[in-house]
């Protein structure tokens, strides 16, 4: 019963350090449609992405983000945009949709990532110049995982089964 | 340059509508682990995974949400359950274990689609959640009937590629 999907998300680790190699375009260009053709809440596609590989750019939202450090080395780095007022029901869960597609078809080809949450996100907008009455939410790090063993900086594991899933009720 | 998971992630589409056919087993037990394995802000793992195929209880489910009927006539509804005030950011991190779910789903020719809980009491009530748990999320599984039904409120297709990715900056 093999499951390439399946697969891809049993195998699938953060990766936070990456080697200087570029991603191909037409790899960018695939991870940002696996975002874009993303489900949400009635499709209202609560979302716009700034595709960053400029470095100098990395290394500022890293600077004011340092929980997003990671994204200094990323050879991209996907910042989701929410436009304000909201149209989605629950924006939150439909960027979890779409960054675990981006994520997944960066898996596919060998390229490694990280989520970051933007603790800065006005000072990040303006960077990037979003205009106003939009926020920047979430941030995610892609690049092709350095030689170096990639180690979590937290317990690593899942929850055993048995603890996670309830058969028919509680 | 095209992975089997990306092609399900452009191809995959909601389905509302199941053949009587049940889920086998180990592909129950395979979209379970596709969600229990998802990464999660700080590996918090802030969920638990109600599997219901009791038909009443799909049934008393279905009357939980306003669009929510589709998972009266589901093989498997996995409900998605977090503590109240719990540590992490749930509904991100629901976003993706649902997406991880589905398109392990997905491979197998299952489709799904999700619910939200309009009165969430009545999902609670359902699956007998303690107090200190919500269910605000469910996922709809099964094998596609032939005929599905429109939906009427959302409207179709994604925006182009132009207009939700910019480059380097907004």
């Amino acid at each position: 019963m093999e499951n390439q999907a399946f697969e891809l998300i049993r195998t699938k680790h953060v990766v936070r350090e990456f080697s200087d190699e570029p991603l191909p375009d037409e790899v960018v260009r695939q991870i940002l449609e696996a975002g874009r053709l993303s489900p949400s809440w009635a499709n209202t596609q609560p979302w716009r992405f700034i595709a960053v590989r400029n470095r100098d750019t990395l290394r500022r939202i890293a600077e004011l983000n340092p929980n997003a450090g990671h994204l200094a080395g990323a050879a991209l780095g996907v910042v989701i945009v929410a436009p304000e007022p909201s149209s989605s029901g629950s924006p939150e869960f439909d960027f979890g949709r779409a960054v675990q597609n981006m994520m997944l078809t960066a898996h596919g080809v060998g390229v490694g990532s990280v989520v970051g949450y933007l603790k800065q996100p006005e000072e990040t907008a303006k960077l990037l110049g979003v205009p106003e009455g939009h926020r920047v939410a979430w941030v995610v790090s892609f690049g092709y995982p350095a030689n170096k063993q990639d180690r979590p900086t937290r317990r690593g594991g899942r929850l055993p089964f048995d603890e996670v899933v309830h058969w028919e009720k509680w | 340059m095209s992975t089997a998971v990306f092609e399900a992630i452009r191809t995959k589409r909601a389905v509302r509508q199941f053949t009587d056919q049940p889920i086998p087993d180990e592909i129950v037990r395979e979209i379970l682990n596709a969600g229990r394995l998802s990464g999660s802000s700080k590996n918090t793992q802030p969920w638990h995974f109600v599997a219901v195929r009791n038909r009443d209880t799909l049934r008393a489910l279905s009357e939980a949400g306003t669009y929510a009927g589709h998972i009266a006539g589901a093989a498997l509804a996995v409900v998605l359950v977090n503590e109240m005030g719990g540590p992490g950011r749930p509904e991100f991190d629901f976003g993706r274990a649902t997406q991880n779910m589905m398109l392990a789903a997905w491979a197998h020719g299952i489709g799904s689609v999700m619910a939200y809980f309009h009165h969430p009491e009545r999902a609670a009530e359902a699956i007998n959640l303690p107090d200190g748990y919500e269910a605000r999320w469910a996922i709809s599984f099964g094998y596609p009937a032939e005929e599905q039904p429109r939906t009427g409120v959302s409207p179709r297709g994604r925006r182009p590629f132009e207009d939700v990715v910019h480059w380097e900056k907004w």
